[in-house]
């Protein structure tokens, strides 16, 4: 009778990166379908979907095997002139020492050796104990090779080389592909087992789902390997065979009882499951004795009476024993130290930072300095954050100024990371979206790199983000580019055979970072990405899920743009600000009311200014509903227009049942927050703390009808008993928290963003200038600089243009009114061009003449035109003119290089040049900077022409009125809840207003709206306050000449 | 081997196996299959995979193939 095989141990993931289609997920559910008893996963150089395979696996219950494929340095033979061979060897954990060892192998490949590991790391790892099973690899594996190379002698050799390692656990592998002679190849296999006496198991090679799967696997395949599918190459897949398959398929091409037996018997003996285990925090610094907790508890209680007053010290002293009850529980006081740790050194260092996210719900954190914002004073929840019964590592997400992080992250590095393995990155996990599977696929299929770049442009906003598998729906566009042509339909074909979240490759995570007291190597391997980070080959959900703690450690650009413009302060006036204890200015206030807010953090788009002007907030609080009510949940939940009315005083707030009246009141009875659904879960339908998290989490997660239907039995029940909530009062709540679902803010991060946002106004009221330099330097909002420095113009600030003499490095405010342009903001002048202009001016003094310049620095020829272009000569220019600079810039460089002088120069007249028109000039100005410090706009030039054609300046735009009207594209949007709108701002000299494109307008004009520079259009407008919009009912490009638009 | 790469008629036996081959006007029984495998094809010109067999036909040893879901059999090669 013929045995099925009883499990695929040696499957490979696209965590191979280019060696496979299959995630480790859907390896599962066919294994399962197809039933397996085991699923080993040995990816290429990587362990990074071992924890996707153990979850999985545990949820269909089969076992999970986790190995790894190993390049391994083989010695060659005396005669060859290489002194290594690398061929594969597949290593199977037989159990978690083994696992950290494998995670040691692969990290020594990724940070030291990454041509191959050597073979006596091999043996070094195996003489730790019996903790590793060792399979001699598939077709690439150096039994088959060298066979085919007729070099047997020397297999024999390598074997019994490793059998002296591995004296109970080498086995030869046997895999079937399907390919020419693959019968008399088993033969021989088997046959050198036999001689050796060592054991054989059957492990085919496993790279695909399906045989379908083919055509993907060759194009990943080339695009890994950098050739098309023109050229041959010896790693391609020969065929579809190297699919799951069913057992009994499997075990007929590998019809050898002890081969399969080993299969089965090595299948349990490697079982291993990665997650139950946990990482205790990193050690804190503490004195002898002392605990982590009391240290914590000291610290705690000792902060306590510095911020909190006497009235409230009471309250805050209950909620603090509450919290460290629950910390020490969870044994995690060591973790709050840590992150204490950071901010401390970020204030030592004069860095701002400031704790987000759920940890602004904790007492805890707001005494320790992690957190700005005091939870008791907004009525914030703790147990969001943490509670006894949380299964999941809690969140603390620090925010710090973008320009100073990776300062702390050297710090952390340093701090934590001393002997090389106990601080990393956490990995995020890149997928495929359309452009970059377009690249890719494209590339293997011989698209040149123009006509890709066309496509990954022509996709632009509608389908950027769209998953590879629903390439159809861009199939316009597809022909658009490529026409008719048969690669359309072979690239479309693959495309779709994409699985939705197929990785692509590993990134470092925007701040993730793990911290560990023991070697991280015992949970992952470590890499160095391409810019030289060590992370983790985790994301942050595996991470979790291993029990490592993590630290989000986030750049944030408004707090680098403040900490920069309280230097700018501090350098023009000598105060200091201190943002965490800013006064309640009434007039910063008013003008956020009146819907004057570009510039300031999270309520400058277009939305929230129409919020603002229809809502007014006039306190933190306010402020703070207003920052999460422009979120996805709240809007896709009903809340905003409810909330809105009933703010404004135009509704009356519905009359609730206690206990819903208390949570929802503050929100004028809608739902805003992820802490009001767990309140409702643990008030209104008797859920514990523990069982509301899960509820929310499950809630926000779940596709799955059976699973929302089970969620909403046990919601309205719950409801029923607790409250005596009749079912459809219970249900039409769910429903709303439904609703709602992940999107949405949790209430103390509001409350945190809502602090720097109102941080920013208060700056930008009473110091413009310092604001705007540190602004403009980091540029963290969403308008381009040119709409900004416009702006600023309101503010009584205006710009000074690039000067040799005056500018820096960064934009730097001159006085109270006035800012200069750095040199670097010029085109093609690099930062090191930029401090070497810088040095000489300050050791050598202030340059005289153009040729004084031109004497002094050596600097690129490009970078001369541009920086003469740019008006950075016009102080010390004879005739104060562009052109003569340039013109006297071109007369030296014929007669010697830069930054050397002259023996003879030749004193010649410049000729008579006429000076540049404004507009001119303004073009020079965008044209090299991006910015112009002229005041002028791009549509002024057009103003005559634009009233001829019967256009209304933007400003002239009258509420209820319909008028044609023309301006700047400065940015577009088009989000994935406003189904199918498109948002543009446009911009003339007077201001700047929201257009709304329909979808039919959309799909009409969709190859103008992408590319126009500028439109004129016809609609009607709503004019509310500062906020306009106009909803467009016609509209046409309008030409701007040869100058690039701001907006994308 | 020379290469035919020529339209050929095979008979399956009952059983699914190939049983006699048909070309240049004279059937050759096929007394076994001496290698089989399977060849993924240029699926960029719309090719699909094929089972290979080499087969031992009378005294031809010849090399066999059908594209899948196709009924068309190719003899591509036979031994010289």
């Amino acid at each position: 009778m013929q045995r099925p095989l009883p499990a695929l141990l040696a499957c490979q993931s696209y965590f191979s990166e280019g060696r496979s289609t299959v995630s480790p997920r859907r390896l599962v559910r066919l294994a399962k379908e197809r039933r397996y008893s085991a699923v080993g996963l040995a990816d290429w150089c990587s362990v990074a979907g071992a924890v996707e395979l153990c979850e999985a696996a545990g949820e269909a219950q089969i076992s999970a095997v986790i190995g790894v494929t190993l390049p391994v340095l083989f010695p060659t033979s005396p005669r060859s002139k290489e002194a290594h061979e690398v061929f594969p060897l597949v290593m199977l954990a037989k159990d978690r020492e083994g696992y950290a060892l494998l995670c040691e192998l692969v990290t020594q490949i990724h940070l030291t050796t990454p041509d191959g590991l050597p073979l006596e790391c091999v043996q070094e790892a195996a003489s730790r104990g019996d903790h590793l099973a060792c399979l001699t690899g598939g077709r690439q594996g150096f039994p088959t090779m060298l066979g085919e190379k007729r070099e047997i002698a020397r297999a024999a050799s390598l074997l019994r080389t490793l059998r002296r390692s591995f004296p109970f656990d080498l086995y030869v592998q046997l895999f079937h592909g399907s390919a020419p002679n693959e019968r008399r190849r088993l033969e021989y296999l088997r046959g050198l087992a036999r001689d050796l006496e060592l054991p054989t198991v059957a492990a085919p090679e496993i790279n695909m789902g399906s045989q379908d799967e083919y055509p993907l696997l060759d194009a990943l395949t080339c695009a890994r390997l950098g050739i098309d599918v023109q050229t041959p190459h010896s790693e391609r897949p020969r065929n579809d065979a190297r699919h799951v398959g069913t057992p009994g398929n499997w075990g007929s091409l590998l019809p050898f009882p002890d081969a399969l037996l080993n299969a089965q018997k090595l299948a349990e003996v490697c079982a291993l499951d990665l997650r139950p285990e946990r990482l205790h925090a990193p050690e804190p610094k503490l004195r002898v004795f002392q605990t982590p907790q009391e240290a914590l508890e000291e610290r705690a209680y000792a902060a306590l009476p510095l911020r909190y007053t006497p009235d409230v010290r009471e309250t805050a002293s209950t909620r603090l024993q509450q919290e460290l009850a629950t910390v020490q529980t969870l044994e995690m006081a060591g973790f709050f130290l840590t992150a204490a740790e950071v901010t401390d050194y970020c204030r030592e260092h004069g860095i701002l930072a400031a704790g987000r996210g759920s940890a602004a719900g904790s007492v805890l954190c707001y005494l320790l300095g992690i957190t700005l914002s005091d939870p008791i004073k907004h009525n914030l929840l703790f147990e969001r954050f943490l509670h006894t019964g949380r299964a999941s590592m809690p969140d603390v997400d620090i925010d710090i100024a973008s320009s100073r992080r990776d300062q702390v992250l050297s710090w952390v590095e340093a701090r934590w990371g001393g002997e090389g393995t106990g601080e990393a990155m956490v990995a995020n996990k890149i997928t495929y979206r359309l452009p970059s599977a377009v690249q890719d696929l494209g590339r293997a299929l011989g698209l040149p790199p123009e006509l890709r770049d066309r496509l990954s442009r022509a996709l632009g906003r509608d389908y950027r983000h769209s998953r590879p598998h629903r390439a159809r729906e861009a199939d316009v566009v597809f022909r658009e580019v490529l026409g008719e042509a048969p690669v359309k339909d072979a690239l479309l074909s693959l495309l779709e055979k994409i699985e939705p979240g197929f990785v692509r490759h590993l990134a470092p995570h925007s701040g993730g970072v793990v911290l560990s007291a023991s070697p991280l190597t015992h949970y992952s391997p470590l890499t160095r990405s391409s810019g030289g980070i060590r992370m983790l080959t985790f994301d942050k959900d595996d991470v979790e899920k291993l029990g490592l703690i993590k630290l989000d450690l986030l750049g944030l650009r408004m707090l680098a743009a403040l900490e920069r413009a309280r230097e700018e302060v501090m350098r023009l006036r000598g105060g200091w600000v201190e943002y965490g204890d800013l006064p309640d200015d009434p007039a910063v206030w008013e003008r956020i009311a009146s819907g004057d807010t570009l510039a300031i953090f999270q309520i400058e788009s277009p939305a929230q200014v129409q919020m603002t002007a229809r809502l007014q907030p006039k306190n933190m609080t306010q402020l703070a509903h207003q920052i999460a009510l422009v979120r996805p949940g709240p809007i896709q939940s009903g809340t905003v227009h409810p909330y809105v009315r009933r703010a404004r005083g135009e509704e009356a707030v519905p009359d609730l049942p206690e206990p819903l009246w208390t949570i929802l009141a503050p929100t004028h009875g809608t739902l805003m927050f992820q802490e009001q659904i767990l309140r409702i879960a643990v008030h209104y339908a008797g859920y514990s703390w523990p069982d509301a998290d899960r509820f929310r989490s499950r809630l926000s997660k779940t596709e799955d009808e059976s699973e929302l239907e089970e969620l909403k039995n046990s919601f309205t029940a719950g409801a029923a008993l607790t409250t005596g909530a009749f079912p459809w009062e219970a249900e039409e709540m769910f429903a709303t928290c439904a609703a709602f679902r992940g999107y949405g803010f949790a209430e103390s991060h509001a409350h945190a963003f809502a602090q720097h946002a109102y941080s920013s106004a208060w700056m930008r009221q009473h110091h413009p200038a310092a604001y705007l330099a540190g602004f403009l330097t980091e540029a963290p909002g969403l308008w381009p600089p040119a709409t900004v420095s416009h702006e600023a113009r309101r503010w009584g600030v205006s710009l000074r243009g690039v000067c040799i003499n005056r500018s820096g490095m960064s934009y730097r405010a001159e006085n109270e009114r006035t800012v200069r342009l750095p040199l670097s903001v010029v085109e093609g002048v690099s930062e090191t061009a930029a401090r070497q202009i810088v040095q000489e001016r300050l050791t050598g003094g202030k340059y005289t003449s153009v040729e004084d310049f031109y004497d002094r620095v050596e600097i690129k020829r490009d970078a001369l035109d541009t920086l003469a272009k740019a008006g950075a000569f016009d102080a010390v220019d004879a005739q104060k003119n562009r052109r003569e600079a340039y013109y006297v810039l071109h007369t030296i460089a014929n007669t010697r290089k830069p930054g050397m002088r002259g023996l003879l120069s030749p004193q010649a007249e410049s000729p008579e040049l006429s000076a540049l028109s404004p507009d001119e000039l303004l073009f020079l100005d965008l044209d090299t900077k991006g910015i112009s410090e002229s005041g002028r706009h791009p549509l002024d030039a057009h103003r005559a022409r634009l009233r001829d054609l019967g256009c209304v300046p933007l400003a002239g735009l009258r509420h209820g009125r319909e008028a044609w009207t023309a301006g700047l594209v400065v940015t577009k949007q088009r989000p994935p809840t406003a189904k199918g709108f498109a948002f543009f701002v446009l911009e003339d000299a007077s201001t700047r207003v929201q257009a709304i494109i329909s979808p039919d307008l959309w799909e009409a004009h969709r190859v103008l709206l992408r590319d126009a520079r500028a439109l004129i259009v016809q609609g009607e407008a709503t004019v509310q306050g500062r906020a306009v919009t106009v909803k467009v009912r016609r509209l046409s490009e309008l030409p701007l000449g040869n100058w690039a638009s701001a907006a994308d | 081997m020379k290469a035919v790469q020529q339209a050929v008629t095979v008979s399956l036996t009952p059983a699914g196996e190939l049983g006699r081959l048909l070309w240049a006007g004279r059937v050759y029984a096929i007394q076994g299959v001496l290698d089989r495998w399977r060849y993924g094809g240029r699926w960029w010109l719309g090719e699909t995979p094929r089972d290979c067999y080499l087969v031992q036909a009378g005294e031809l040893v010849a090399e066999l193939h059908c594209e899948d879901g196709g009924n068309v059999w190719w003899l591509a090669r036979i031994q010289d």
